[in-house]
């Protein structure tokens, strides 16, 4: 893990109130992984005091080959990510990452089917990325794209430019299905699109209650599934023990978040 | 410009530090956390994350939320108990070079004898803070810290329960601080550090509901830092055991108040959250401010505040 200062590339807002931030960082780039997150300094004053934490969106190669640039793609939601959409091209930011396990990528995979909700599609692009690099019998990429508004659908063309078959919901029904992402899920599991079986693996991120649903869905079918979580944290080093989840395994203990996820099995969680 | 080379180590009350910059418990983890940023043998101590006669899972999430200036944690003290640490995170630090100073807490005046009896045939550590002062268990913690004679009778067991150096972490909730370091100096105590986290709370106005499960939480950060101070200042008149101040220490020019308010030596808190080398940074910076004020040894400016 690295703690260094980098270059704003571009910061540019992508939907209203949706922004995508490109850093030079080779340092983390270089190590980084899909699921893998970040802490941003957005200030240096101590108001907003904490570091904020932010999934990898995206891996860039740099003309010279090796991994350079890293990209997050944050909503703003308060204080911190407020002062965030202000920062200009050539800003420096101070970064800590790479942060957390990332997604586990089994090779072997042959059907992958993305679930996002809102902002939860972020690090759902780099993993495609990686899912399409490194899983050779990959016949299948599925996103299934959730939000509350068409605004809330972020990087559709993103996607599909990687030859993802994108599905999206929208509450306001403005776009795509009416209604939720798990009701593109239970469609899915049951067309003829499904293979049940071990080479199907299932990607998760966006709110608690999608992320709880999505298990219990997927629990009854008993395919893998990853989800990666948010929780208030502080140091994201584990050591202020701020941001814990209970899960199944060791008995009743908390895990961090920060140091045992952000990435989790969805049948771990034990959910409140 | 080069500086002569200025004296920084420190005694506190028969533990000797190499300066006067220690981590504060529970934001420090058992400092393998932070061995990437910080040489751990750099500092003056680490203080580790605070440690029971049994394993605790703590509160329930969440645990933390930011507030103005600072933060609310209700951690409720998860720990991995004594024989753990000893176990599984006593050998990395001990290896480390650090000098390791052991925060215990107990829920009966009997298990704080016990955790520090099991230390006291432990190699490799150089002193124990007493936490008589959480503010997010209900049994165990506050309640010794905000009595004279709670904290009296705590101290004067631990004290016959071991011979490693005794510092006693008070808590601010008190109406008289001079009262209770009083008494923990009378019971035994080689030297005091204040202050533990203030309790408050944040309320979330959409669902009206409190921002942390536990509904209380301790605040620390630059917020209550005049706080600390102040009661570093009264408690380091009135005692002749070395004070350790602690609360809302970003920089050194915050560590070099507590200084000069009578504190021997500091903590670092929640700084080490924001920025990993915070207690690095903050040495580097009382040696500069040391040298550029020529000031050969940090021991002559203990206590230098002058009222007039
Ligand atoms: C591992 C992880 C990855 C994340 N990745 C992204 C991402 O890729 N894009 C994105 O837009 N957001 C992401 N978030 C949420 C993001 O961190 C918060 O939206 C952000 O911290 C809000 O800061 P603020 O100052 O604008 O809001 P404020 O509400 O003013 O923040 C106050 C405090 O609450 C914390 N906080 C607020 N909301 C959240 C939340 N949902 N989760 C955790 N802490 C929160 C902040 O860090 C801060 O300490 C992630 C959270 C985690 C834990
Ligand atoms: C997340 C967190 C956990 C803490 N855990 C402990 C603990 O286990 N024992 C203890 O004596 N103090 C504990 N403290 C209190 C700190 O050691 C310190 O007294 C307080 O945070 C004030 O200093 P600061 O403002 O520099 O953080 C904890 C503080 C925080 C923020």
């Amino acid at each position: 893990m690295y703690q260094i200062l980098s270059k704003i590339l571009f910061n540019k807002e992508v939907s209203p109130t949706y922004y995508n931030m490109g850093v030079d960082c080779p340092e983390i780039a270089s190590r980084a992984a899909p699921g893998q997150f970040i802490m941003v300094r957005v200030s240096n004053q101590l108001d907003p005091l904490l570091r904020r934490p932010f999934v990898i969106h995206r891996i860039q190669r740099a003309n010279t080959g090796s991994d350079s640039q890293v990209e997050i793609l944050y909503k703003v939601v308060g204080k911190g990510t407020e002062i965030m959409s202000e920062m200009k091209e050539c800003d420096e930011i101070d970064l800590l990452g790479p942060v957390g396990n990332g997604y586990r990528i089994d090779t072997n995979i042959r059907t992958a089917v993305l679930v996002g909700g809102g902002i939860g599609v972020a690090p759902l692009l780099s993993l495609a990325e990686r899912i399409i690099s490194q899983c050779s019998k990959l016949k299948s990429l599925i996103l299934l794209l959730g939000g509350k508004g068409r605004d809330d659908v972020l990087c559709v063309e993103e996607f599909e430019r990687l030859g993802v078959e994108v599905r999206v919901a929208t509450e306001d029904g403005r776009l795509g299905h009416r209604g939720l992402v798990v009701d593109l899920l239970l469609d899915y599991l049951e067309s003829r699109d499904y293979s049940p079986g071990s080479s199907t693996h299932c990607f998760a991120c966006g709110p608690d209650s999608m992320l709880k649903e999505v298990s219990k869905i997927i629990a009854e079918k008993g395919i893998s599934c990853q989800i990666s979580l948010e929780s208030r944290m502080a140091c994201a080093l584990g050591a202020c023990l701020g941001c814990i989840v209970r899960t199944k395994s060791g008995g009743d203990v908390y895990k961090k978040v920060c140091k045992d996820g952000p990435v989790f099995d969805s049948n771990e969680i034990i959910w409140e | 410009m080069n500086h002569e080379p200025v004296e920084l180590s420190v005694n506190i009350g028969g533990i000797q530090l190499k300066n006067p910059v220690m981590t504060a418990s529970g934001t420090f983890g058992y400092g393998e956390e932070y061995a990437p940023y910080v040489g751990l043998d750099k500092l003056g101590a680490i203080v580790v994350k605070g440690i029971s006669l049994k394993p605790r899972t703590g509160n329930p999430p969440p645990r933390i939320v930011e507030t103005t200036g600072g933060m609310l944690n209700s951690i409720g003290l998860e720990n991995i108990g004594v024989d753990r640490f000893i176990g599984e995170k006593l050998p990395y630090l001990r290896d480390s070079g650090a000098t390791i100073i052991v925060n215990i807490f107990g829920s009966s005046i009997e298990e704080y004898g016990d955790v520090a009896n099991k230390l006291d045939d432990t190699h490799g550590i150089s002193g124990l803070e007493i936490n008589i002062s959480c503010p997010n268990v209900k049994e165990g913690g506050i309640i010794f810290g905000s009595d004279s004679h709670m904290a009296f009778e705590v101290v004067s067991f631990v004290r016959q329960s071991t011979k490693l150096p005794l510092i006693v972490k008070l808590s601010p909730h008190v109406t008289d601080i001079t009262e209770i370091a009083r008494s923990v100096q009378d019971a035994g105590a080689d030297a005091i550090s204040l202050i533990n986290t203030i309790r408050g709370m944040a309320i979330d106005i959409e669902t009206k509901t409190p921002k942390l499960a536990n509904i209380t939480g301790g605040l620390s950060g630059p917020a209550i830092k005049p706080i600390a101070l102040r009661m570093v200042w009264e408690v380091a008149k009135v005692t002749e055991i070395p004070v350790i101040g602690v609360g809302g220490i970003m920089n050194a020019y915050d560590a070099l108040e507590f200084i000069i308010a009578g504190a021997s030596a500091i903590q670092v808190g929640t700084a080490n959250f924001i920025n990993p080398k915070a207690t690095v940074d903050i040495l580097s910076g009382i040696e500069k401010y040391l040298g550029d004020h020529r000031i050969g040894d940090i021991k002559s400016l203990i206590g230098t505040l002058s009222c007039e």
